[in-house]
């Protein structure tokens, strides 16, 4: 990451999954810290909180409870301060629509959660590697 | 007959026409009372002749329908023409017994404001068509059902199998020092039956996917598209891939062709076991299709197995031995079938084996549309 002293935050409901990220992260020496909420309602009240500091990047699972994830992009979409924060949508989901809704609605990057742990880990490498390269507006 | 009889049907002398039609045929004047009626609107209304001599037009259809009729009456006095009634409207009669019964009317104006009408009961017909309309409805609902299945299966059981991946790399890698030999050539297995499983709902889905989507047909250069396939796959360099010169350009779904070519010569790769490999793509005209083939030197294929190994997850070797999930060609078989082709295998076991594919030059979706008026 370009900006060391930001969070990323990780909206997942699947605990495996987020000990996955927080397990890569952690593999590649990323230092920023990594915040972890369960759903988009969770997301939502996590960037309103004054007392939060915004993350760098969010990465985004698409099927969650409560609020899932492109019910999550539509209402960040929405919020002026918000909206430029990168989201990389990070899911199962091989659904056309979901891609396509996706990127309608802003996503940076769309990756498919592997099966395997190591192709995983390259996943993260290239997410951390492109916003290492690459300005980001906050 | 009373003496109401019209005097046409009379001076032609045409009433017994009325009385041997298979139709209900009735007479009514401008005012709508029924002049004449035929054995078969007797029989189809269930009033006896004399009682039809009291009855006017309205009395024939249901109350909803009368309100309007009046006034629909005086419309076709001022336009009389032979005609079907109702123009896009369902009609329907009435009977004596106040059951009511769907209705094709034909009005054909005689003279003096007198008009023929011919009715044709067709509540069979009607049967038919909501009992079509139920099976549509129905089709359609299991349609959505299956496409929700397949989300479900994408997300649903995939999230959990991941999950027992993860955890089994990471037992693999934090817990080496603690396991025994045979302790992680279990866990070694554990994850490639976790990879297994994975590939194997992937087929599922890319197998359930065909056909749900369709494409525009497109101009297809298989000169270009052979290349490319070829060239992705970027066969070792003991495997020599020839592509005859001059293939056609032919009209198709771009990426149906493409998967289809693909997985054949995919499948020539993996399998071919000489030192010296060769496959060869070549095209024939068959007059109303092209019939393409991917031809190869490997070990061939028993011909017990021509039926087989075109069916969903079929395997010849064992999972072990050749990684394999048993879908490639059952998508070969669906898409070339879905176009209205036809595909099989020839081969002697150690020389190789050709599979043909065939495509129809008229599209069936085009033809469809071309048929349309």
């Amino acid at each position: 990451m370009r900006i060391k002293s930001k969070p990323i935050l990780l909206i997942e409901d699947d605990s495996v999954d987020a000990m996955t990220v927080r397990r890569a992260i952690k593999e590649l020496h990323v230092v920023n810290p990594l915040e972890h909420v369960e759903n988009g309602e969770e997301a939502l009240a996590y960037l309103r909180d004054p007392g939060r500091k915004r993350p760098c990047l969010i990465l985004l699972d698409l099927n969650m409870p409560v609020m899932n994830g492109i019910e999550f992009l539509q209402a960040v979409k929405e919020i002026p301060g918000l909206k430029c924060i990168p989201v990389v949508a990070l899911t199962t989901s091989d659904e056309q629509e979901d891609k396509v809704e996706s990127f309608e609605l802003g996503v940076a990057g769309y990756m498919r959660k592997p099966v395997e742990y190591q192709q995983f880990v390259e996943i993260m490498r290239t997410i951390d590697a492109y916003w290492t390269i690459s300005e980001s507006p906050l | 007959m009373t003496n109401a009889t019209p005097d046409i049907l009379i001076e032609h002398n045409a009433s017994w026409l009325m009385d041997i039609a298979a139709d209900a045929m009735l007479i009514a004047d401008a005012n709508g009372h029924i002049l004449l009626t035929n054995p078969a609107t007797e029989r189809l209304f269930g009033y006896t002749r004399d009682e039809f001599a009291r009855l006017g037009i309205e009395d024939l259809i249901p109350q909803r329908f009368r309100v309007s009729h009046d006034a629909r009456r005086a419309d076709y006095a001022a336009h009389p023409e032979s005609r079907k009634m109702g123009g896009e409207t369902e009609l329907y009669g009435l009977r004596k017994d106040g059951s009511e019964f769907a209705a094709d009317i034909s009005l054909s104006p005689i003279e003096a404001g007198r008009v023929l009408a011919t009715v044709h009961d067709i509540t069979s017909r009607k049967r038919l068509e909501t009992e079509q309309k139920r099976m549509i409805h129905e089709l359609e609902s299991v349609n959505e059902e299956l496409k929700n299945f397949a989300y479900v299966v994408s997300h649903d059981l995939k999230a959990p199998l991941r999950a027992i991946g993860s955890l089994a790399d990471w037992i693999a890698a934090d817990q080496q020092d603690r396991l025994d030999a045979d302790g992680q050539e279990h866990l070694r297995l554990l994850i490639q039956r976790v990879r297994r499983l994975d590939a194997l709902i992937d087929g599922v889905l890319r197998y359930s996917r065909i056909g749900r989507l369709h494409e525009t047909v497109v101009s297809l250069d298989l000169n270009d598209l052979a290349h490319e396939i070829v060239d992705s796959l970027a066969p070792p360099a003991h495997i020599s891939v020839t592509i005859a010169p001059g293939l056609p350009t032919i009209r198709a779904e771009k990426t149906g062709i493409q998967q289809v070519l693909q997985n054949l010569i995919a499948n020539a790769i993996r399998y071919l076991d000489k030192p010296q490999g060769h496959i060869a793509i070549d095209c024939a005209d068959q007059g109303d299709s092209w019939r393409l083939s991917v031809a190869d030197n490997g070990p061939g294929i028993e011909a017990r197995h021509f039926e087989r190994i075109f069916q969903l997850f079929q395997t010849l070797n064992p999972r072990d031995r050749v990684e394999s999930t048993g879908v490639g060609l059952s998508i070969v078989k669906k898409i070339v079938e879905q176009n209205g082709g036809q595909v099989w295998v020839e081969s002697t076991i150690g020389q190789g084996s050709t599979f043909y594919f065939t495509v129809p030059k008229q599209h069936p979706a085009t033809t469809e549309i071309e048929n349309k008026p």
